[in-house]
């Protein structure tokens, strides 16, 4: 884990700072992306229902995000118009190229922009869900072999190990 | 619509499993099913069909290995390729 400075798909700038306070489970994708992030998106979008039905039994909220490896597309209007389609309480950040390398670097997220056909390409990347806890701290990932009950699960075992430790 | 339209890729990923259907009804023949192959490449962007594409060859060989179809030669060219 670590810093990010980027914008959300309401041109809001953003760092990691903001989501303390908060468990975030970040998604690495693009838009343009033929199957693989939209099951993972459908995927995140059930974790984060599983776990918004505990909320009461959460002292931390939880917070999706959807973060781009495609800045040269990926605009926060297209990042808006593509989330929207999973869940409303999705996220989604994007920024300059340099904004997403360098979180990426931090995230130990590869990601590479495939062979063109035309002006269109597939951004080959890692497939990963990352978990941050509300101090900003890096806790755990979950990739594509866990389904939705199974990272809510995780994520329900670290939040009360949280809370715990933190009484 | 674009990519970006929940709509547009559910057509694409519809119509593709039409076609990866009509392969596998016809032992992957394709000329056997060349109208769902038009269908395919017109209602998905070309770099999604070059994507589908290597991931129904990979399927295939992920199954003809689990039933141990696979060629001796085959799998020894692979185990010799470089590991990236």
């Amino acid at each position: 884990g670590g810093p990010f400075s980027l914008i959300t798909h309401e041109k809001k700038p953003v760092t990691d700072k903001d989501f303390h306070g908060q468990w975030i489970l970040i998604y690495f994708g693009f838009t343009h992306c033929p199957d693989i992030c939209p099951e993972e998106l459908e995927k995140l979008a059930e974790v984060t229902e599983l776990l918004h039905k505990q909320k009461n039994k959460q002292n931390y909220p939880f917070q999706p995000l959807f973060v781009s490896v495609d800045p040269e597309r990926d605009t926060p209007e297209l990042v808006s118009k593509y989330i929207k389609d999973y869940s409303p309480h999705f996220i989604g950040l994007t920024g300059t190229r340099d904004q997403v390398a360098d979180m990426c670097k931090h995230y130990r997220v590869y990601f590479s922009q495939g062979p063109k056909v035309g002006d269109d390409y597939i951004v080959d990347h890692a497939i990963v869900m990352y978990l941050i806890n509300p101090n900003g701290e890096f806790v755990d990932y979950y990739g594509r072999n866990k389904n939705a009950k199974e990272v809510a699960y995780a994520i329900e075992q670290h939040m009360n190990a949280f809370k715990e430790s933190n009484k | 619509m674009s990519v970006i339209d929940k709509k547009y890729r559910e057509k694409c990923w519809s119509v593709r499993d039409d076609y990866w259907k009509c392969l596998d009804m016809n032992k992957e023949e394709k000329e056997k099913c060349l109208q769902f192959r038009q269908l395919f490449e017109s209602s998905c962007p070309a770099t999604w069909v070059v994507h589908f594409d290597q991931k129904h060859e990979y399927d295939i060989f992920k199954r003809q290995l689990a039933l141990g179809q696979v060629e001796t030669d085959k799998l020894k060219s692979i185990k010799q390729q470089p590991k990236s």
